[in-house]
């Protein structure tokens, strides 16, 4: 069943598409979850409620906000960052509304996109992907980021640009 | 070149957007930009899967097992009471919205970015809420007719910030829509107001909503604007004529002709004092 079937069957509480939603989900919410906060127990309370978030509030998404994948890994990130930052915040890019850039949001969910990004990502050197990585699974700032690397925020800044674009160029070759 | 297309965030702190990494002043300052700009919202949306992608091709970990079962369980007991993040969500917006939009009305940005003075004007009116990103775009027609206006766009800026306004939230009556909501900012010493709804049901064939002040002297009601709700019902309404120093008991809004009345037509579909 396509991503929009699901979600509408999801709104009906048709308890089977979530159960396919899960499915279909669950290990990429879990492991953005667990890359994040480090404990098993934590990263599936933050998948079991990102998930239910789905459930109890199909509205919450609409198809103008992308792929349900890109969606659900922004908010799995940002509910693991809230939990080791011990905040309660709701950041507007989860209700932000955005156009569709040149058909890539259904990038997540394509397996030969990903595995050309994989492939792209995999050949950036550790110094490339670590900013990014600390910034996206750590919730840290450009400024942070600097300051535990000893490297020049311009430096830190040209490493995480130059590492999107690497995803940017292996998902639109 | 209109003044909102001449100035775009750098990309640097779209990706820190997305990421959440901002202070909540540039939050604030970015999402009133973004929510008008088409060129900032298109490099989001691409940063947004490209930051989604690279997540994506880390190594998945397996789930624990029974994980599927523990799920399938509690979305089998799930009540429909609110849920954590829905309370942790309502309680940010509560406490942080008005001091985040204090902050950035507080900013020097809003001098240069002219959309910015309106959606501070509903930021602010709606606590941060950001379901008033969609009341944004609806007040687009308000904005072109201010970009060509600095006194105007200065008179605005002085209104958001001036300590002598009336700020009043209206609210349906029960039998009539339970989520339809206005916000008045009033400043009867200025005669000016700025007015913004949301979830109004269309109006009448032949018919808009008109927005009416109730003045405390018991006087008759003076009209302060007609206007209809977009698509999504949402609508604004900026600066009406309006005479000045008529102290406001209450403010109301009611469905009358196209072209507006002199006096209130009953029901009264929002209200607040």
């Amino acid at each position: 069943m396509e991503d929009a079937e699901l979600l509408e069957a999801v709104a009906r509480q048709d308890q089977s598409a979530m159960a396919e939603l899960f499915d279909k989900y669950s290990r990429l919410v879990y492991s953005i979850a667990l890359r994040v906060l480090h404990e098993p127990d934590l990263a599936e309370d933050v998948m079991q409620e990102v998930l239910l978030q789905v459930w109890r509030q199909p509205g919450g998404f609409v198809s103008q906000r992308g792929s349900v994948g890109a969606w659900l890994a922004v908010v799995a990130r940002n509910r693991s960052i809230d939990v080791i930052r011990r905040r309660a915040h709701m950041t507007p890019m989860e209700e932000m509304v955005l156009p569709e850039p040149r058909n890539l949001q259904r990038a997540v969910e394509d397996s030969y996109l990903m595995d050309q990004v994989r492939v792209a990502v995999g050949a950036l050197s550790g110094e490339q992907q670590s900013p990014l990585h600390m910034a996206y699974f750590e919730g840290l700032t450009h400024t942070e980021i600097s300051e535990r690397t000893s490297t020049p925020l311009g430096t830190v800044k040209t490493r995480i640009r130059t590492a999107l674009a690497t995803v940017r160029n292996a998902l639109e070759a | 070149m209109s003044m909102r297309e001449a100035f775009h965030i750098p990309e640097e702190d779209l990706i820190q957007y997305v990421l959440g990494t901002l202070k909540d002043t540039q939050m604030s300052q970015f999402t009133a930009h973004i929510s008008l700009c088409n060129a900032c919202r298109g490099q989001l949306a691409n940063f947004q899967v490209e930051l989604a992608s690279f997540a994506a091709v880390q190594p998945f970990t397996e789930l624990p097992a029974g994980a599927r079962d523990r799920f399938m369980t509690r979305l089998t007991s799930d009540q429909a009471s609110e849920t954590g993040f829905a309370q942790m969500r309502d309680k940010s917006r509560a406490s942080g919205g008005l001091r985040s939009i204090q902050q950035w009305v507080e900013s020097p940005v809003l001098f240069r970015i002219v959309s910015g003075a309106l959606a501070a004007a509903l930021l602010y009116v709606g606590s941060d809420d950001l379901s008033h990103i969609h009341q944004l775009r609806q007040m687009q027609p308000e904005l072109a007719r201010f970009e060509g206006q600095a006194g105007e766009l200065a008179d605005l800026q002085d209104f958001l910030r001036g300590s002598n306004t009336q700020q009043v939230s209206l609210h349906d009556r029960p039998e009539i829509n339970k989520t339809s909501e206005g916000h008045v900012i009033y400043s009867s010493s200025s005669g000016k107001l700025v007015f913004t709804a949301s979830n109004l049901p269309s109006a009448p064939l032949g018919k808009a909503y008109e927005l009416w002040i109730l003045p405390a002297s018991g006087a008759a009601p003076v009209p302060a604007g007609v206007f209809k709700p977009d698509l999504q019902g949402n609508a604004a309404v900026i600066f009406p004529q309006i005479p000045v120093n008529v102290n406001a008991g209450a403010f109301g809004v009611t469905v009358e002709d196209e072209a507006g009345a002199t006096k209130p037509t009953l029901p009264i579909i929002l209200s607040g004092q």
